[in-house]
Parts: C-alpha cells; structure tokens; sequence
C-alpha cells in the first residue's frame, strides 16, 4: 500500500493550553503527540482522558483533519509539488503547503502521514492524483 | 521600417535656473500633465520638472497601459471619465501619436454575487457619465468569441459581466513624451538625472527643494512622486495614508492583431489585452506584500497565466517575452490623494494604485487648475488629503488592487 | 523526416532543425545565424507554435515546421473554445545546494568541485535540452526540460553561460547565408555544406575559408549573401570577396542575461566568460541594428537628435531591444552608439525574465485554481439538486431547485441550513473577559453564562469589518462566531491583538472542524423535541450543550431568518448523520433546506446586514445605524478613539431601510431625490410574505437630515424603519 486513494477523517484531541503544561502531556500508547504550536497539541488517537495543568486550557475533540500515510517511495513526489524541503531525518513534524493546500507532515519510519484539512481534502486528493473513495 | 518607431518627438532641454513659479517633483506622467496643463490652459511657464531618472522611468512606463471609468463609486467614475475622455483627445490636441485605441473592456464574473456586482457597476457607470453595461454570457461570447464560456470545465462559467466601450488603450511611453514635449515648447523646463535630496523651508512654509545640482526655489512644490513619495511627503511634515506595493506584469512575443477587447476577470484574477504591437499584455493584482522592489517573481507568471489560459484557451501555446515590475502607491482607502496638504508651499498627487495611468490626462488638467486658480476643483475635491481626517473616504469596490 | 514549409527534409540523429534544414541545402533564415539560441533569425512555427528556434529544437520524425512570415508576425492561434483539461505540462519542484548554468568549461568544474565537496547540484544545459527560464529571489531558477517545468530552489547559483558573438551591423546584414564563427564551425562539423567562405575578422577553425582583410562595410547579394565588401582603412579603397557563406568572428561579449537578471541577489555569481568583457563594436553606422523590432541605424541616429539621449529612451522610442532576442543581438551596438555621443559606455539594459521563453500553458503548470472549502454536507446538497456557489472561500448551496418552497418550509414549518461556514473562536483564559471587552465595542462582563449577544467588530479606524455573536460559556471561555467570509482574518486579528496586549487566554478557531446546521421555522422545536431533550432547549439568545439525535450539539438560539432558530455546532465528523436525521425525522413536517439565495431574502426582511455587502469599508456603528451596538459608556476598545472622534461630525451617510411595490430593483440600483443622486441599493428583495419589495440601501444626506420619500429608477419607495418583517421580534421568541 504505497500509495493511498484517499484521506480519511481523523479522530483526535486537540488541546490548547500554556506550554509548560502541554510539555507534560504524555502520550498515547502507540500514538503521537503533535506540537502544531507552543500552546498547541494535537493528540493522536484521541485521549479517553485528558491531564493538563493548565485549568483555562481547552481541550476538544478533533475531527477537522483527514489522513493518509504514504511510502517512502512516495516521497520524491511529494517532495515535487512543495516549495519547502523535507527534513531528511525522521521522525520529524512539518508544517506547510503541498500543491497548494495546507498540511501537517508527519515524517516517521521512512514515510509520511499527511495531515490536510477535511474541508480541502477533496482538492488535494485531485492534486496529488488520489483516485478518491470508491 | 518599423512604424512604431517615434518619429515626431522633440525634447528641448535647457540649463536649470535658480527659481521657478512652480517645481514638480516626478517626471512621470502626472508630473509631466501637470506641467502640460499649467502651460497649455494657464499659460504658466515658469517651471521646472525634476526627474531623478530619465522621464517615464517609474510606473509611467511599467503599468499595463489601460485607460478606463468603469469605477464603482460616483466620485471615481466622474473623474476617471473626464480622463478617459481628456485621452481620446489628446493625440488632435498634441500631433502626436500615443496608440490611443477603444478597444472596450470585457469584465467578467463567474457567480451570482459577481453578477450583481456587475449590474450595479453598470447603473453607477451610466448614472455618472461612462457607457458602461451589463451583459449576458451569449452577449460575451458576441464581443469575444474567444472567451471560453464554460472555463474550467464549468469551474470558472461566465455568468454575465460588464462591458465598458469607452476603455481604451495607449502607449505608455508616448504619452509621457507627448506630455513633456508639448510643456516643453511652451517653455516648462525638464531636467532628467536630477535627484530631490531635501525642501526648502521657511517656518513651516515650502519655498523650494534641494537637488543634487543646487537648491531651487519655488513659488509651489508638488510631488508628483511614485513609490517613494512617503519619504518626500514626510520631508515637509506631511504623513500619508500610503503604504506601496508591486504590481507586476508580462507580455508573450509578438503575433498578428487580431485580439479586439480587453478582458478581465476579478475573480480569477487576471486581465488581459493585445498590443498595438500584438504583444499579449498580462496582469493581476498587486503584491500582498508591501515594497518597493521591481523585482519580478515566477509565481506571478504562474498565478497570472493559469486563469488566462482557462478563461482564453487559444492563449496557451503563445510564448512569454518579458515580465516586469512596477509599484503602487496605496492609500488606505484606494482612491487617490490630489491637492493640499496642509503645509503652505507643498500641493501633492499621489495614491495613485492601479489607476495611475488612466489618471494622467484628468489629474495634471485638475492640479493645473487647482495650482493656477487657488481653489480646489469640484471634480478632486472629493480626493483630497483632508478626507481621512473627516473620515470621508472614498472606498472603491472598483479599485481594490485586484484588476486594473 | 521533418516536414519543413511542405518540403521533407531529412536528419541525423541528434540535428537540430537547423542543422537538418541547412543541410538539406534550403536557406530559409535571414540574418546573421548564432546557432546557440541567441540571436532571432531562424525562428519557425513548430506544430502550430510560433517563437521557437529552430536551432534550439531536436529534428524529430513528422514534425511540422513552417518558417516564420517574411513580413509581419505570426497569428495568434485560431480561436478554439476546447475547455482546457488540467495542464498536460510537466511540473516539479526540486531543492538542492548549487545550480550550475551552462556546462562548458567553467561551469563543468564549477559543478564537479561543488559535487566534490558534497553538495547538491543540479545543472541546467541548454544543449540538452534542460533550460534555464529565469533566476528569481531565493535564490529559486527555472528551467524547462524534457520533463516540463522545474522550479528549482537552491543557496547558490552560479552562471557559466559563456558569451555570445557579437552580430554584424552593416548594410546586407540581414541576409541569409551568414554565420557567426562558432555557428559556422559547428554546422560544418554537422556536415552542413557552406560552400565558398569569406571570413570577416577572426577566421573560423576547421573550414576552408578565404579572410576578408579590412574593415566590414557591407554584405550583396540578392536574397542570400554572395559578396562581402570591405574598406582598407588606409588607403579607402573597397575590396569585394565572392561566397556563398561569410562567416563573422567580431568577437563576443558575456551571455550575461541571467546574470544581470539577478543583479543584488545574494547567492548568484557569474564564472568563465559569462563574467567577461564585451568586445566592444563599432559604432554602428548603417544596417539594421535590431532586427527583432526592424530598427536601422538611422533610426537611432533620428531619436538622439530630437533629445533621446538615455539609453532607456533610445530603447523605449525606437523599440530596439524590445523584441524576440531581448537584447542580445543590437545591445552591443546600440551601447557603442550612445557612447559615441559623449557619456561613456552605459551599462547593459535591465534583464528581465525570462530568458528562454515559455508558453503561457507551461507557465500554469504547478498552478492551482483557488481551493474553496467544502462543508461536511458537500455530497448531500449534491445528492438534493443543490446549485453550488463560490462564497467567501466555501463552495455553499444556492438554491436546492424551488426557492419558493425553501421559503415557506422557513416561514411556516421547518427548515434547515448548512451553517457549517460560520467562523467559530473559542476562548479561554483568566484573561478571556477583559480581552473580548477590548476586542468588542459592546459590555461583554455583563453577559451571563450559556447567554449570547450580537456584536460588530471594528478597526482601528472604528469601521465594522466583521460581526458576530459572543456566547459566554462560564466566567472564563466564550465562543466568538464570525462571519463566513472573515472567519480566517478574524481568527487572526484575535491572536495579533492578544499578543500584543499580552493577554493570559488560550484561542482555539474550530471554523472549519465543527459542522453548524440551522434549524429554523415555527415547528423549529417540534423537531428537535423528537430528536432531543425538550425542556432543555435553550431561549432565545441562549445556548446549551446537548444531545440531538445522538450527535453532541451546542445549540444556540438565535435567528438570522426572523423565525425560531436553533444553530446546531457539532463535530463536522457527525455532519451528515445530523442532516439525515434531521430530514427523516421532520419528512411529516415537511422539513425542507433552504439554500443562500432565500437566506439572504429572509434576513433582509429582518433588515439584518450582510457585513461585505450591505456594509462599506468605511462603515461606522452610526452609518449603519448600529449606534446601540457601541457602548461608549464601557472601557477601551478597539477603534473607539475613532468612534468617539467621528460620532461629533455630522452624519454623511446612513443605512435606510426602503420599501416600495412591484418588483425589486437591483442591487446598486441609485436612489434620486429632486433629481438629484441621493445613494444606492446595497440589497433588495420580493418579499414574499410583506408583498412588496424590501430594500437596505447607502442615502446620502440631505441638508443634514434623511429624505422619507425618494425615487429608484423612477418608481417611489418610503424609508421606513426596518426589520421590515415582524418588528416586535415576536416570533424569535415565540
């Protein structure tokens, strides 16, 4: 599965707080912590339960992106259609256009899972060539 | 032979003097109609135009050379008619040929708001004076059979748009040379390479400017200045509500002409219009960024040609010659700032945006007159500098930046 | 073969055009010939392209080539309104360390030292194909390839272009049959027959050749050069040499387009003779100069003497310079004559892009049309016949097929509406209450927990950009929704202002993750009663969390329509499950949505402004008549120096509700009092359930006060107090 034909919606907790207190949040067995921000976390997948030190943070379910994991193999071509160079180490976390459309680019074994708001994903399935959802 | 060679012009340039009536910042082409009309309809002689380059370096000779009315806001319709009308004139009054050509303007929208917005822009064209009128996309397809009504797959549809009879296009450069000659001949001096490096003042009063080739006393100053004009302005005291950005633009080689209108969609953001030449003669809107660089940017051509090509198939295998850069001046409400400034001495023309070209002929006859009688003109009164502390502005939907 | 002009002409693996042309004997190109892609001469029109060098251009089997007209410029391709597929162009994007332009000597090692010390880099050889189009900032280069367009961006660039010969200028100089000196020893390497040679100045290696001695004065012949004529300096005496091919060896100057191009740009240098001098001509005396814009000498002596005495002058008045070769071949000559009126050699033109010019379909690609936004319902207006516009950066249904029935499903059952483009803010923070207080103009401590309240949003210059409501969740978070259109600038004007006062609050912008359905209509409760918890629904101007039909929903009553409404925010995950239900579960109601054409009728019925289209940018509370939407009497906030200034002038301007009978004019239609222009129609409608037509509109004032009575295109309409629809508000909060 080197290429995906789509992205699919994303379940995950995004929580915004002071920094000190998104620095302590630990992460999901098996899943990733994603600092879009200083005092911006995204957590995938979502948390059952949320410890922040912070009691103005706020913490909500996050269903705005949508995923999908490409290959290493599909790198070189991602790599085209963005004015910005990878990182050439992973993991590594990214954030910019690609073919136009705003990402997040989760740089991990080898290959990349892409992060693209849901209401742009149509765009960006075209862009890349996706077939789209059968 | 080529017949776009200029063969008329004579400049007669002549040593400065110590003192004039009246000192124009910029030889550029409101600088030089300026002077022109102080001459010509006042019979004001006595001045000098100083110009840091050679005339028509700035934007005078980097704009995209359309003249048009079709504005949104009365005040702006008036004035840009009274322009539009000045040009087609000006090749009987001054013998000289500038390329002025109607060719009309096709400005088109692709959805239900742009339609209303179109339909409005005309009712205000008409209401003011310019010949402005709505039209259906058959009656597009009539004016322009090469407009694909059906851009993008059906993405970018024509629904409807406007079409201006009255625009036109002219050489830019020869309407800067046609300026400058006719004020010469009348005896207005014009110096090239010659740098304003400060003003003279007494008390608060303007009395003159410094050049890099001595200082020069003046019965008024004018800034007629493009892109950096904050920096004179703020010489005098005087702060402007400008901020300035680039406006770029390209042509493709040369082909037969046989493209009639201009053409320009807002929303796609591009227009476009032959030459007289038969260079295709692209542009979209001003750099987000403020500067005052010429420097060009790829992602121009790229975001300025994917509309055209969409909205004009056959343009797509033509080949691009020349891009280039020029720079707009601002003002926080889009329309220009002619007049008064305050400062006793020191009268400016500026804010020009986009529309600096169209401007020419009507902006010099109306700071000709406002220099000459004293007064402000009823036509530029609603322009003047002293509108953004009475919170008059002149907000134009027409004239945000994004289509020229 | 290639078919050239209808004559087969046959090649030899790696010919260009050219070479397979002038091999076959034809003599199709006048001027002196570069063979490098400098000069203009042996332009063609290739498979319906016009502009393209022959000598730049792989023969290859079949392909139609056609020389450019004698006289005149080519046509612009015939009309074809073909809808344009997605660009067929190849497009890539590529980072590296270096770009070496040119691969001769100086730029060969350039890239092996630059390869050896383990850099990047990526070279670009015209010969084969791969093109440099422009250096931009970045440094960024563009190229085209085999492959199609390659942007490229890189930390340094380096030019080895080498030089170009300088082209004769003389009377004949634009007969066929001349060649520059490395045009003649690469074609005849070629096996291109060149026949009898007469050489001028440096001789050409590797051809038998006779050298003209002397000064070049002209070249004869009848179409094709068979005589060189030249002058002993000494004695003024004129030597005729017979050929059939004269080869010029003036000598060269740098191929500096690019690197003038990227004058100041730091990262881009000039190696080998790309960084040399210019041989410098002669000072032209007769011939043509530039024969891209057919300027002769004369020409140039013509706009000197009426006082075009700059270089850009002569450039722009005679147009030398302007044309197909940008420069390349008359700028030597054109410096060398300016210089002989006394000022020095100027330096070259500006360069602009591009050097290697490229169709406007190759520019496009890697372009994208604008990205608008689709809502999670997307696929379920699609599924019922809904018509999709453009609208502030979304794509949202305009009419569902029957505005009539989207209409009255709102003002007497129930309808739904997909909101989801609201701009939605949350707020959180020990800060969050004095941070809105500054951001709105409106008192925001007074509002009380699961409470909202309608709210402008100003400029600095006091101008209502935006509006809004507030809703307060508890005594330190709020939600903030905008308008559609605003929703991105909104969330930024928050984040800029909350750093620059350093205020302690946490902002979230969920535009675009949570889904928002309007529920709106008398019988709005009935169907969330069934799918939800009746006595929880909010009142008006109130808002709760809740279930509705399993979905977790903030409901918030409020009502754009001048009916009972309920905004539903939810997780945009669970859009189409609450759509679906909604519609199932109010068939018996006959639930409807409505689309934002009759939207936009049943809030101005209400006389509720659309901000962007009712409001200018100029746009005080006061013109708008929103006066009560400022509180003056509260602390600072933002653009209230400029409220407080402009309310003591007079009032300009207003926002004036009209009616009138018949049928409703258009927008910006022009209200006349006495004749005389009194202000616009910023929106209009039938009203359907009024019967007469309902309008906002800009009146100007009219010694000092608003007229009652105006005219709009020559039909009466009254100013009367909106909304124009159930004033007293009963029905919101029935």
């Amino acid at each position: 599965m080197s290429a995906p034909d789509h992205f699919e919606r994303l379940e995950a907790t995004r929580i915004v707080a002071g920094p000190r207190a998104l620095d302590e949040v630990e992460s999901p067995a098996g899943g990733h912590l994603v600092r879009l921000a200083p005092d911006d976390l995204l957590v995938i997948p979502p948390l059952e339960r949320v410890d922040v030190a912070d009691r103005y943070a706020i913490i909500e379910p996050e269903s705005g992106f949508s995923a999908a994991w490409f290959a290493g193999s599909e790198l070189p071509r991602l790599q085209g259609v963005s004015a910005w160079e990878f990182p050439r180490h992973d993991p590594a976390f990214a954030q910019g256009h690609l073919a136009g459309i705003p990402v997040k680019m989760l740089f991990d074994r080898g290959g990349v899972r892409v992060l693209v708001p849901t209401v742009l994903a149509r765009h960006l399935e075209e862009r890349l060539g996706m077939g789209g959802r059968q | 032979m080529n017949e776009f060679i200029e063969a008329q012009v004579a400049f007669g340039w002549e040593d400065m003097r110590s003192s004039y009536d009246v000192v124009i910042v910029g030889g550029g082409g409101h600088g030089l109609s300026t002077a022109y009309h102080l001459a010509t309809r006042h019979g004001i002689t006595n001045v000098a135009v100083l110009e840091r380059g050679y005339i028509g370096s700035g934007n005078s000779g980097r704009n995209t050379t359309i003249i048009r009315a079709n504005y949104s806001i009365p005040e702006a319709v008036r004035f840009y008619q009274r322009s539009v009308d000045l040009y087609s004139r000006l090749e009987e009054e001054t013998g000289r040929w500038i390329m002025h050509d109607r060719k009309g303007l096709l400005w088109l929208v692709h959805g239900v708001p742009g339609t209303r917005n179109e339909r409005a822009r005309s009712i205000v064209n008409q209401a003011f004076g310019a010949d402005t009128v709505y039209v259906t996309p058959e009656e597009v397809g009539e004016i322009c059979p090469e407009v694909d009504l059906n851009a993008g797959g059906g993405e970018y549809r024509v629904t409807g748009g406007s079409y201006s009879p009255h625009a036109a296009t002219a050489r830019h450069d020869r309407v800067v040379w046609a300026l400058a000659e006719g004020a010469m001949k009348l005896g207005v001096h014009v110096h090239q390479r010659t740098s304003v490096t400060g003003l003279l003042k007494v008390g608060d009063r303007v009395t003159g400017v410094l050049t890099d080739r001595g200082p020069v006393a003046a019965g008024v100053v004018v800034s007629a200045v493009g892109g950096h004009v904050s920096t004179l302005a703020a010489m005098a005291g005087v702060r402007l509500p400008i901020r300035t950005h680039p406006l770029q633009a390209y042509v493709t080689n040369h082909y037969a002409r046989s493209f009639r209108p201009i053409v320009a969609s807002a929303e796609m953001g591009f227009y476009v219009s032959q030459t007289p030449r038969g260079e295709m003669l692209l542009g979209s809107r001003i750099d987000n960024q403020p500067s005052y660089s010429y420097r060009s940017s790829y992602e121009f051509l790229s975001y300025c040609s994917l509309p055209a090509v969409t909205l004009l198939p056959f343009l797509r295998n033509l080949t691009i010659l020349r891009q280039w850069a020029g720079v707009c001046d601002m003002s926080v409400d889009m329309s220009p700032i002619m007049g008064y400034t305050g400062v006793e001495g020191f009268l400016v023309t500026t804010g020009w945006g986009t529309g600096g070209f169209k401007g020419i002929p009507a902006g010099g006859e109306q700071m000709a007159k406002l220099i000459a009688t004293d007064r402000t003109p009823e036509l530029i009164a609603p322009f003047s500098l002293d509108r953004f502390k009475q919170d008059r502005l002149m907000f134009d939907p027409g004239s945000t930046g994004t289509t020229h | 073969m290639i078919d050239f002009d209808g004559t087969p002409v046959p090649f030899k693996e790696g010919d260009t055009v050219l070479t397979a042309v002038l091999r076959a004997g034809l003599r199709p190109w006048r001027g002196c010939l570069c063979a490098e892609g400098d000069c203009p001469h042996c332009l063609v029109i290739l498979e319906g392209s016009s502009y393209v060098r022959a000598c730049r251009t792989p023969a290859s089997d079949g392909a139609r080539v056609e020389p450019h007209p004698a006289d005149g410029y080519p046509p612009l391709p015939a009309t074809t309104r073909t809808p344009t597929s997605e660009s067929a162009v190849g497009f890539e994007m590529i980072h590296c360390d270096t770009v070496v332009i040119g691969l001769g000597r100086s730029g060969k090692a350039v890239a092996a030292e630059a390869e050896g010390a383990g850099r990047r880099v990526v070279t670009l050889d015209a010969q084969a194909g791969r093109e440099a189009v422009g250096v931009y900032a970045g440094p960024e280069v563009v190229a085209r390839t085999p492959d199609g367009m390659a942007r490229i961006f890189c930390e340094e660039v380096v030019v080895a272009t080498g030089s170009v010969e300088v082209q004769p200028v003389c009377p004949g100089n634009q007969l066929a049959g001349i060649l520059t000196r490395r045009a003649a020893e690469g074609l005849a390497a070629a096996g291109v027959h060149l026949g009898r040679v007469v050489s001028v100045g440096a001789g050409p290696d590797a051809i038998d050749h006779e050298p003209a001695r002397g000064r070049l004065v002209r070249f004869e012949g009848e179409g094709t050069v068979q005589r060189v004529v030249t002058v002993d300096e000494a004695s003024g005496v004129e030597r005729t040499y017979r050929c059939d091919t004269a080869v010029v060896g003036l000598g060269s100057g740098p191929r500096d387009t690019l690197a003038r191009m990227a004058h100041g740009l730091p990262g881009v240098r000039s190696v080998g003779s790309a960084a040399g001098d210019l041989d410098r001509p002669p000072v032209p005396e007769a011939g043509v100069v530039c024969p891209c814009s057919g300027v002769v000498v004369d020409d140039l002596r013509s706009v000197w003497d009426r006082g075009f005495h700059e270089l850009e002058l002569i450039k722009r008045s005679t147009l030398a310079g302007t044309g197909t070769c940008q420069g390349a071949v008359c700028m030597p000559h054109v410096r060398s004559f300016v210089a002989a009126g006394g000022q020095g050699l100027p330096p070259s033109f500006t360069a602009r892009p591009v050097v290697t010019q490229i169709t406007m379909g190759e520019a496009a690609a890697g372009w994208y049309y604008q990205a608008d936004r689709r809502t999670a319902l997307h696929e379920e207006h699609l599924a019922l016949g809904a018509v999709m516009e453009r609208s502030g950066g979304w794509l949202r249904p305009w009419t569902y097929g029957d505005a009539d029935r989207e209409y009255w499903a709102v003002r007497s059952g129930v309808s739904i509406c997909d909101v989801s483009t609201l701009g939605k803010v949350l707020v959180s923070g020990p800060d969050a209450e004095g941070f809105l207080e500054r951001i709105y103009p409106a008192a925001i401590a007074p509002l009380r927990p699961g409470r909202a309240k309608y709210v402008l949003v100003l400029d600095e210059r006091g101008y209502v950009f935006d509006d809004g409501l507030v809703c307060r969740e508890d005594a330190n978070r709020f939600l903030l929704t905008s308008t559609s259109a605003g929703a991105g600038y909104f969330e930024m004007w928050l984040r800029d202002w909350a750093e620059g006062w350093g205020m302690d609050v946490r902002i979230l912008d969920r535009t675009a993750s949570w889904g928002a359905i309007n529920v709106t209509g008398p019988r709005s409760g009935d169907l969330l009663s069934r799918l939800g918890a009746p006595d929880r629904l909010p009142s008006f101007m109130g808002h709760t969390d809740m279930e509705v039909a399993g979905v977790a929903c903030r409901v918030m009553r409020m009502s754009f329509t001048g009916e009972i409404s309920y905004e539903l925010h939810h997780q945009a995950s669970r859009s189409r499950e609450l759509w679906r239900a909604l519609l199932e579960s109010g068939a018996d109601l006959d639930v409807w949505p409505h689309g934002i054409e009759v939207l936009e009728e049943l809030r101005l019925e209400k006389g509720h402004i659309l901000v962007g289209v009712d409001s200018l940018p100029d746009s005080t509370p006061r013109r708008l008549g929103h006066g009560w939407a400022v509180g003056m009497d509260k602390g600072a906030f933002v653009g209230r120096r400029a409220v407080a200034r402009t309310s003591g002038m007079d009032l300009d301007r207003l926002l004036v509700g009209l009616e009138m009978d018949g049928a409703p004019p258009p927008q910006g239609a022009i209200l006349r009092v006495e004749g005389a222009y009194a202000g616009f129609v910023t929106s209009s409608t039938w009203s359907r359930v009024l019967g007469r037509s309902v309008m906002l509109a800009w009146m100007n004032a009219r010694d000092g006060g608003f007229a009652d009575d105006v005219l709009i295109e020559g039909r009466p309409a009254r100013r009367v107090a909106v909304p124009f629809y159930d004033p007293e508000g009963l029905r919101v909060r029935a």
